[in-house]
């Protein structure tokens, strides 16, 4: 009997038995597939256009015509839902992809070259961090003016700083190391040493972190939207959806029923499939 | 080559302070392999570290070729790749998402690009993994793919790429098992002569040390007891220390009376 045990299938089975093991990951990675898919075809099968109005059929029930039922204005709600997940979802991982890398940038500075570099640094983090999330958010977009892109730059500020801390952490270890040491004699300068050892090194941990956020993220993209911080009508978002058909619920239940079920739906599969990946990737933290 | 004079080496937490190495006076006389030899704590290993920077001294000084190492609290190189380190622990020393030829290839960023070039194209990078005893086909794959020893002939093979001329052996093959061992230091002895190197040899194996150099330094506590020749100081240890080293290194003999397995 002969066991090949090619190079190959040593390195990529471990991840993927892994995840194969882990059955929620894949309820997290079908439901965001599917809404994903659907956000991507919508333009296929639906024959409404989410921003037109159309007074003569608002508030009409779900029916097999109109899915999910339709707005005020007689917009379909099911089409202006899947319009919105393209808008959320694309928008969470644009922010979280952005706060991340800045993150990582100046964390892994902050981390390796320590000294007076490290403690202004850690003072920004630490004061941003003294607030809780939303308020900061809400404080900062208001300030910056309520449109779609300041509620980005917003959530990105106030998400920046945990990632600063989860790099910092890494590049603290991995100063100690060996191999960034033997680097040092080489005589290679320090951003070099940064680039090529520290942030490889410590990006699996903020993937992880990233992962987990994205879903929290699009949750704070709603709730600025909600508040009428975000995007704003008729911009088929989630929130500001949600923010106008919460009026209507004991009348129109279907109104803001349906985005709160796909904001749950989606925030809840990007969770889960951020467990997963830390599963995957770390292993150390087993539940 | 190298001239190190009233060197110490204090840490000082608050008021408690630990003398790391004691003023001590040294030279490495260029194409030697100049060994140091001595307990763990002996500082024998901080000494290998501020010749290569990574610890400042508290005094004294260090010169290469005549240029002072540390200029007050920075340390000066001389020439990007003159000095080079082999570590003990190649498992620690080989960044795990760097690809060997990348490992290998390193030490070059800090020079200029146009030796950069010349020193890493890719036949004179073949030839030297292969000097080493690596194969071509080991340069794409990653440094948890490799035994202990290939690891070590890896982390050999970086320090060479710059064509240095002086390196630190931090206890080279300590973490090695015997045999992978024998074949490493054969390598490195090899390679000092071919290439006429210069080492300084860190290690508390005595036998080792015998092996591999022509003089010895002995430290204890931070301090140098006795330097000489090693022939000399393995048949007449004047320090009482060297002489406990000495009686307590492990000797295998070949015992007729016990029977000998052979491996069919």
């Amino acid at each position: 009997m002969q066991i090949n045990y090619s190079s190959k299938t040593l390195k990529s089975n471990p991840i993927w038995y892994k995840l194969k093991q882990n059955k929620m990951t894949w309820v997290g990675i079908i439901i965001l597939a599917l809404i994903v898919l659907f956000s991507v075809i919508v333009p296929l099968f639906s024959p409404f256009d989410p921003n037109k109005i159309d007074l003569v059929n608002k508030f009409q029930p779900p029916s097999s015509q109109h899915w999910f039922g339709t707005d005020e204005v007689g917009r379909d709600i099911f089409t202006r839902i899947l319009y919105g997940a393209r808008l959320s979802l694309g928008v969470g991982i644009l922010i979280i992809v952005i706060a991340a890398a800045i993150g990582i940038v100046i964390g892994t500075i902050s981390g390796y070259i320590g000294g007076i570099v490290d403690t202004i640094i850690m003072r920004f983090v630490d004061m941003i961090l003294a607030f809780p999330n939303l308020i900061l958010a809400m404080a900062l977009a208001a300030v910056l003016g309520p449109n779609l892109q300041n509620a980005m730059i917003a959530i990105a500020i106030v998400k920046i700083p945990v990632y600063i801390r989860l790099a910092r952490g890494e590049a603290m270890l991995l100063k100690e190391k060996l191999f960034v040491k033997s680097a040092e004699t080489f005589g290679i300068n320090k951003g070099l040493i940064i680039i090529k050892h520290i942030i490889p090194n410590a990006i699996s941990p903020v993937i992880i972190q990233a992962t987990l956020d994205v879903g929290d993220t699009i949750l704070l993209i709603a709730t600025l939207g909600f508040l009428g911080l975000g995007a704003q009508p008729p911009t088929p978002e989630w929130g500001a959806m949600i923010s106008i058909g919460w009026t209507y619920l004991l009348t129109y239940w279907w109104y803001p029923v349906f985005p709160g079920l796909f904001l749950f739906l989606s925030s809840g599969a990007l969770n889960l499939i951020g467990d997963g990946i830390r599963d995957v990737l770390d292993p150390k933290s087993a539940r | 080559m190298i001239e190190i004079s009233q060197l110490e080496k204090i840490y000082s937490t608050g008021k408690d302070c630990m003398i790391a190495v004691k003023t001590t006076n040294l030279t490495i006389i260029e194409g030697e392999i100049l060994g140091i030899v001595g307990e763990s704590g002996s500082g024998k290993s901080t000494l290998g570290k501020m010749i290569i920077g990574l610890e400042r001294p508290s005094n004294g000084s260090i010169t290469y070729k005549g240029h002072p190492l540390w200029n007050k609290k920075k340390y000066n190189r001389v020439e990007a790749g003159e000095i080079q380190t082999v570590f003990q622990d190649p498992q620690s020393s080989l960044d795990p998402r760097m690809s060997v030829k990348d490992i290998i290839l390193e030490p070059l960023l800090a020079l200029s690009k146009v030796e950069r070039k010349e020193k890493g194209n890719r036949e004179r990078l073949l030839q030297l993994i292969k000097r080493v005893g690596l194969k071509e086909e080991h340069l794409d794959r990653y440094p948890h793919e490799f035994s202990g020893g290939q690891r070590q002939r890896i982390a050999i093979a970086r320090a060479l790429i710059t064509d240095p001329s002086f390196i630190v052996l931090d206890e080279p093959t300590s973490a090695l098992d015997v045999s992978v061992q024998a074949q490493v230091l054969n390598l490195l002895k090899e390679l000092q002569k071919e290439r006429n190197l210069t080492y300084l040899f860190i290690s508390h194996n005595m036998s080792v040390i015998r092996y591999m150099c022509q003089r010895v330094a002995v430290m204890f506590k931070g301090e140098i007891v006795e330097v000489g020749d090693t022939k000399e100081i393995f048949e007449h240890p004047e320090h009482p220390y060297t002489q406990k080293l000495l009686s307590s290194v492990l000797t295998i003999q070949n015992d007729t009376d016990t029977q000998s397995i052979i491996l069919k």
